[in-house]
């Protein structure tokens, strides 16, 4: 600002004077627009410097810390060890227009994949497409050999691959993926998109130590009695919680395609089987719980029942009068079959009905097999049933049946989720309190006096049932060599914590079994190498007391008989009968 | 005025300056954040391969095999198992 300045700005006249003027006011305008400007960013400034903005604040904070995603969540057991899990891995994939000689790109890939085709690859290699998978899920190793070939057009693309670190002990509960990790079966199928939309792993109420225990007992069996498979499943009567399934023949699921429809089946859950003399258990408890007979009552089975072509024969033949405990521990066909025409067949359709074994079960597995039950529902086939056969359903039923019979009556769906520790799911009271009582202590005699005695375990109290069933074939039953053998326990018996069930197919008895392979023979010392084991692992005290043997006089008393392995023979069962009234053990 | 023109350019050197190093630094921290952010996928990913490995070699059968060749001990029988009678109460506790 010197003085010349000002001195010249004054003389001014005329035209140059008004374009002065003109810019002057031009440069008043533009000043007060950018003084607005700059006061609306001053103002914002300062609000954001001195006045709190919680959103602004979370942006400048946002610390774009990447965690690993879309990886689909693992699946881990009750105590949180991993069933399966996904890790990431490689693949190799081209685009066929990107090659410059796919021939040649083919035949150097295939010195790294030896395992691999270089005529299939280049045929595959099309140059009409912009992407051709050439290997899924390769080791890092290949995938540093492929890159260090410099081929252009091949690109390599992180995936994933699912693990499963226990194999086959738990294939058919976990399931298995297809390539693209979608879920094929099991869990895996089941959960799909909860496993899929969270990174939250799953938690399974099966425990793999169980679920090992259960496994080798089951093997064990199967090798020694040369069987075809078996099925196993351990469950916890006050949650219905699934802590063991094991279907045999198993199979590694890592192996994808390559395993026999044989191993995939779940015999647990998908099959369905005549179980035979185990549901005696359900005649006799729906007897009971009708009030159509007491413990003191019981039926004449001097004679074998006929009933129109068929006839209905005893096994463990006892020829005389027999009281309802009698009936369980001896194993009558003839005593449970009059029992449930006593009952009568409305009766025992409800009771059935309300157990669960007419419908599908409901278990958090796609695979499910729906019960076959008779239709009509004829006398005769009322008669069968009683015993267990005429009527097929699933191991996971029976065991789920069972588990209401023993808990105080009330029916709750098996799960294998996993609850909450002490949380106690609705059930259904299907039988009265008082019956399930009874039923504990006439399961407890069945292992005491009756055809479970291999199912005794020192310690504790087993009480349970037996079960041998002719298999069905195509027309009627096979020979009585194809059984199902099979035993369902609870334990300990006077305050019931868990059910186990124990089925063997086509077991063929040996020197050491005096040629028996029946329920008793070979399911019950199953179930008594489980209990064994499963009673310290879970905490379940023993129990010391010295246990009494009803007397004379109590409804509960058997009289003693002759010893158990002399006045039968295999051959003499079941000659007379025809249809599906053969007998069972 | 020219005053006000040389406060100015100082003015604007030094922010010119002082914006060129801050902008340097978020540069710098940024590299450093997507270096750590790498290494952190990077370790998850080995944690995650590690907790299968980990899973794989506490398979029940192989420590089954293991303990049978290795150790003395044998399963819990249920024999081995006993209750601690609970005490009758102290008469503090009774008070």
């Amino acid at each position: 600002m010197t003085d010349g300045y000002n001195k010249r700005r004054v003389h001014l006249e005329g035209a140059r004077k008004e374009a002065l003027e003109t810019s002057r006011s031009r440069l008043a305008v533009t000043s007060v627009l950018f003084a607005v400007a700059f006061a609306v960013i001053s103002g914002r400034l300062v609000e954001l410097a001195v006045f709190e903005d919680p959103q602004a604040r979370a942006t400048a904070t946002a610390s774009r810390t990447v965690v690993q995603s879309n990886s689909r969540a693992d699946i881990l057991d009750r105590n949180g060890i991993l069933l399966a899990t996904s890790v990431p891995t490689a693949s190799v994939y081209a685009n066929p227009r990107h090659l410059l000689d796919a021939r040649d790109a083919a035949r150097r890939i295939v010195t790294v994949l030896p395992e691999m085709n270089g005529e299939k690859l280049f045929r595959r290699l099309n140059p009409e497409r912009t992407f051709v998978w050439i290997r899924r899920n390769i080791t890092p190793n290949q995938q540093f050999a492929i890159n260090a070939l410099g081929l252009p057009g091949i690109y390599f693309r992180r995936t994933e691959r699912r693990v499963y670190p226990h194999g086959s002990l738990t294939s058919h509960v976990v399931g298995t993926t297809d390539i693209d990790a979608k879920g094929l079966t099991g869990i895996e199928r089941s959960f799909d998109g909860r496993l899929q939309d969270s990174e939250q792993a799953l938690a399974l109420s099966l425990d793999v130590r169980v679920q090992s225990v259960v496994r080798r007992a089951l093997d064990t069996a199967i090798e020694k009695f040369s069987a075809v498979g078996g099925a196993g499943i351990v469950l916890d009567v006050t949650n219905g919680e699934v802590l063991a399934l094991v279907s045999l023949p198993d199979f590694e699921p890592h192996f994808g395609g390559d395993v026999t429809a044989e191993a995939r089946f779940n015999r647990v859950t998908k099959g369905v089987y005549e179980m035979g003399s185990t549901f005696k258990l359900f005649t006799t408890a729906m007897a009971l719980d009708s009030q159509t007979i007491g413990l003191t009552g019981g039926f004449d089975a001097t004679r074998p029942l006929r009933v129109a072509r068929f006839v209905i024969n005893d096994y463990h033949a006892k020829k005389r009068w027999l009281s309802v405990p009698e009936i369980l521990v001896h194993s009558s066909n003839i005593g449970a079959a009059k029992m449930a025409l006593a009952v009568g067949t409305k009766t025992q359709q409800a009771y059935l009905r309300a157990l669960g074994l007419t419908r599908k079960a409901k278990l958090e597995l796609p695979e499910v097999g729906v019960p076959l039950i008779p239709s009509p529902w004829r006398k005769i086939s009322t008669m069968t049933i009683s015993y267990g056969h005429g009527i097929a359903v699933s191991p996971l039923q029976m065991a789920n049946g069972i588990a209401a019979l023993v808990n105080g009556g009330i029916l709750r769906d098996a799960t294998l989720a996993l609850g909450a520790p002490d949380a106690v799911p609705a059930g259904v009271q299907v039988i009265k309190t008082g019956t399930s009582i009874k039923m504990r202590k006439l399961m407890r005699l069945v292992v005491r006096r009756g055809t479970g005695k291999n199912a005794e375990v020192e310690g504790y109290l087993v009480g349970g049932k037996t079960g041998t069933a002719d298999k069905p074939v195509a027309g009627g039953y096979a020979d009585s060599r194809r059984v199902i053998s099979s035993f369902v326990g609870a334990f300990p018996i006077d305050r019931p914590r868990y059910v186990v069930l124990a089925m063997v197919d086509e077991p063929k008895g040996t020197a050491e079994t005096f040629g028996f392979a029946t329920g008793g023979w070979v399911a019950a010392p199953v179930v008594r190498e489980i209990v064994a084991a499963l009673g310290p692992m879970m905490g379940v005290a023993p129990s010391r007391e010295a246990e009494r043997l009803p007397g004379p006089g109590d409804p509960l008393h058997i009289a003693a008989g002759k010893p158990r392995q002399t006045a039968r023979n295999q051959r003499g069962r079941g000659q007379s009968v025809r249809g599906p009234a053969r007998a069972t053990n | 005025m020219r005053q006000t023109t040389l406060i100015t350019l100082l003015s604007v050197g030094v922010m010119t300056v002082a914006l060129f190093y801050l902008k340097h630094e978020v540069t710098t921290l940024e590299e450093e954040l997507e270096l750590l952010n790498k290494t952190i996928v990077s370790d998850q990913e080995a944690i995650h391969v590690l907790r299968a490995e980990w899973s794989h070699l506490n398979e029940t059968g192989r420590l089954r095999e293991l303990a049978e060749k290795y150790l003395t001990l044998e399963p819990v029988r249920p024999a081995q198992i006993s209750t601690v009678p609970i005490p009758p109460p102290t008469t503090q506790e009774v008070r």
